[in-house]
């Protein structure tokens, strides 16, 4: 808690309600918060308080929330948390590809919302010396020597097995698009073929002994991607 | 009236080419008669004149009444020059020649006229046919068509092949402006060069597009608004001029029956709306109320009494918040589909999917609204992925398992079973509520239908079954009600048609 306490957390959203529930949250949790209610006006704000995540509603007045997403990625890699309503999903998968970290549906809990901002914050700071293991429940990657264990017990995967569990782990509690685990795992030519990573996403719970319809660890985001459990 | 008129030259039928051409052949056979004549030692005159009626005959047969009256007077005057005494003059001595002479320009011309007048019988008749073969290859293609566009598509290409020349039908908005309705396609085809030349989008005053080799006809084929068809040859002849108005017309009525289909179906859609509006306002009114009232009580039984509350009731009334809260949500997600399943907007956008993470994402989204209910699922091994709106998939199935879960008595849990049965991928939720009477089992997925319970408030819309159905029917399958086959309650069944059924090319295999 006492690093979070540092971090500070810039909203971007036009209802006032929203953004009074938020600030109130956030702040008893700890974090410091500054608001904007359109995008121009988030786009000042971030240039000058540089906050540690941006909490961002895609439905802005003015400017849209992926226009805004779209010109922060020109300067700066601060985590874009995306707030969307179950419908526009198309829009969600978008801003997720323009480059926003992660999503929440609306109405959502405020746990939700501040366990996706917990998972940014910690991707983010350990992105320099990179956290060697990572480590949910029963399993374990190491990163160093490609090894995984489940309940200690090496477990043998393939290589496009191994690089998408990798790439998930990398972004441990973080959803990944289906188009950005196709062009990891296959490349830049694979973004279509969603088939192939149906299959194995498949197998790779099968060595993981993990179900779908109950998933300990690989959870599927409906139409968006899939998403690695972390602790948090 | 409209008027089918071509502006332009007419050009004279004939052409100088084709008069000499009807000169020469006309000079020939006179010539090869009197020849004949020679060979055959001079015939006798009654054959001789025979032999030059049958010239006359044929040039009426070949070419009508006027070069048959020159050839009659040719074959008079060749007769009269060559075998009559005495020869190689135009004199004539014998009386029984003068009336050899006589008779025979008489019977070539009342012959050649009768000859001419059956050619031009014949001829009439055929074009006659070849216009009525023209017509009904043209009705029974557009009666086909089942657009405005697909039927002057149609007309486009047919005038194109008949009048072997390129056709663009246009919209004309004011002098110098139209645009594009349709344009006729290969061999004909009118590409960006011939659109460029009539001033297109734009277009040109009909003097320059007779400069650019096009003539503008004007036609009706969109009401109220002016439009023309543009032909790219200018010498039309009056038949063809007659065939164009002909075919415009057969146009007209089949665009008139194509908006008289639309504005029917408009009107039964609009009709249909109103009955769902109505029902959407009961529903508004009633569904969505109850739990808002829900909400408003207990929040405000919090805000009222704040820390003499215990701290239990607290949580118990917030809870209440949530979960009505949570609820609404999910039937404004339900009115929401519904509205866009009536107006037919939504798309399905198929995606392999997983069978297992399709169940798994509607049993977590049900657990959310009901977190008391248990869920059991028994998804079988090894299923193949199915190719469906995943999205809308789950939301079919949440549609059942809430509605599922709002029947089934405390401590039963819901059974979600999927397997692969035959060609379809059978997904069968079972409750262990109070069941539906057979003649019912139909009517749970009608919209707005509710089965009558003991309390009033059952929480539902109505909708989700109906929503469930429009999906599920959407990918081609089946929503059904059975009996549980175990017991008390109520088993929906959800058939999903096989991804190998569906014929898919390029989609990739495994």
């Amino acid at each position: 808690m006492s690093e979070d306490a540092r971090s500070r957390i810039a909203i971007i959203e036009d209802d006032a309600q929203i953004r009074k529930f938020l600030r109130i949250s956030l702040e008893a949790h700890g974090y410091g918060v500054t608001e904007a209610r359109d995008g121009p006006g988030g786009l000042e704000m971030i240039a000058a308080e540089s906050p540690d995540v941006v909490i961002l509603d895609l439905g802005l007045p003015t400017m849209d929330g992926r226009e805004v997403i779209r010109r922060l990625r020109e300067w700066t890699d601060v985590p874009i948390l995306v707030l969307s309503v179950r419908d526009a999903e198309d829009e969600k998968v978008g801003a997720l590809d323009d480059g926003a970290n992660d999503y929440v549906t609306k109405p959502a809990g405020i746990s939700e919302l501040l366990a996706r901002v917990r998972v940014l914050l910690r991707n983010r700071e350990k992105e320099p010396g990179a956290d060697p293991v990572y480590r949910y429940g029963g399993l374990e990657v190491n990163f160093a020597d490609r090894r995984v264990l489940m309940d200690r017990v090496e477990i043998h995967l393939s290589r496009k097995e191994y690089s998408l569990l990798a790439l998930l782990a990398t972004h441990a509690g973080q959803v990944m698009t289906h188009q950005q685990i196709l062009r990891h795992v296959w490349g830049e030519d694979a973004v279509r073929e969603t088939h192939n990573l149906r299959v194995l996403v498949s197998s790779l719970r099968q060595k993981l002994a993990d179900e779908a319809s109950r998933s300990r660890y690989l959870v599927t985001e409906q139409g968006v991607g899939y998403r690695l459990r972390a602790d948090g | 009236m409209r008027q089918y008129r071509l502006p332009g030259r007419v050009l004279t039928r004939r052409s100088g080419a084709h008069l000499a051409q009807v000169a020469a052949e006309i000079a020939g056979l006179v010539v090869a008669a009197v020849f004949l004549g020679y060979v055959m030692q001079r015939l006798h005159h009654a054959n001789l004149s025979v032999l030059f009626l049958l010239v006359v005959l044929i040039i009426a047969t070949r070419h009508g009444l006027w070069p048959s009256v020159v050839t009659s007077l040719l074959g008079f005057l060749a007769f009269n020059f060559f075998f009559t005494v005495p020869y190689g003059t135009f004199r004539v001595t014998e009386e029984g020649d003068i009336a050899t002479l006589v008779f025979f320009l008489a019977i070539a011309i009342l012959g050649g006229n009768l000859a001419s007048r059956l050619r031009a019988a014949l001829r009439r008749r055929d074009q006659a046919l070849e216009r009525i073969s023209n017509l009904y290859d043209f009705s029974h293609g557009i009666a086909g068509a089942a657009s405005a566009r697909a039927i002057m598509q149609t007309l486009a290409d047919h005038l194109a092949a008949t009048l072997d020349a390129g056709i663009a039908a246009l919209e004309v908005h004011r002098e110098t402006e139209s645009s594009l309705l349709a344009a006729s396609r290969s061999p004909h085809d009118v590409n960006t060069r011939t659109l460029d030349r009539l001033r297109l989008p734009g277009g040109c005053p009909a003097a320059e597009a007779r400069d650019a080799g096009w003539v503008l006809v004007p036609a009706s084929l969109v009401q109220g608004s002016q439009t023309q068809l543009a032909i790219g040859r200018t010498d039309l002849t009056g038949e063809q001029r007659e065939l164009v108005g002909n075919l415009c017309g057969q146009a007209e009525v089949a665009l008139d029956r194509i908006r008289l289909a639309e504005d029917l179906d408009s009107s039964r859609r609009e009709a249909e709306r109103a009955r769902l509006r109505s029902a959407l306002l009961t529903s508004v009114s009633h569904d969505l109320r109850t739990p808002l009232a829900s909400i408003v009580g207990a929040a405000s039984t919090v805000q009222e009494l704040g820390d003499t509350l215990a701290a239990s009731d607290r949580a118990d009334l917030l809870e209440t918040v949530m979960g009505e809260a949570r609820r609404l949500n999910g039937y404004i997600q339900n009115l929401l589909d519904m509205t866009r399943l009536e107006h037919g907007e939504l798309r399905i956008e198929r995606d392999w999917e997983e069978p297992s993470d399709l169940i798994g994402a509607a049993v977590r989204r049900a657990t959310e609204v009901w977190p008391g209910v248990q869920i059991e699922t028994r998804v079988a091994p090894d299923l193949s992925l199915v190719h469906v709106h995943g999205e809308l998939c789950v939301q079919a199935l949440h549609n059942v398992i809430d509605n599922a879960a709002r029947y089934s008595p405390p401590g039963a849990p819901l059974q979600v079973d999927c397997a692969r049965e035959g060609r379809t991928l059978a997904i069968r939720i079972t409750d262990a509520g109070p069941g539906i009477e057979e003649g019912e089992r139909e009517r749970i997925f009608d919209m707005f239908y509710r089965t009558e319970s003991g309390d009033s408030y059952s929480g539902g819309t109505g909708l989700g079954l109906a929503i469930t159905r429009g999906i599920i029917e959407a990918h081609g399958g089946q929503a059904y009600a059975a009996p549980n086959p175990a017991g008390p309650g109520t088993q929906i069944v959800l058939r999903i048609p096989d991804a190998m059924a569906e014929s898919e090319p390029g989609s990739g295999g495994p």
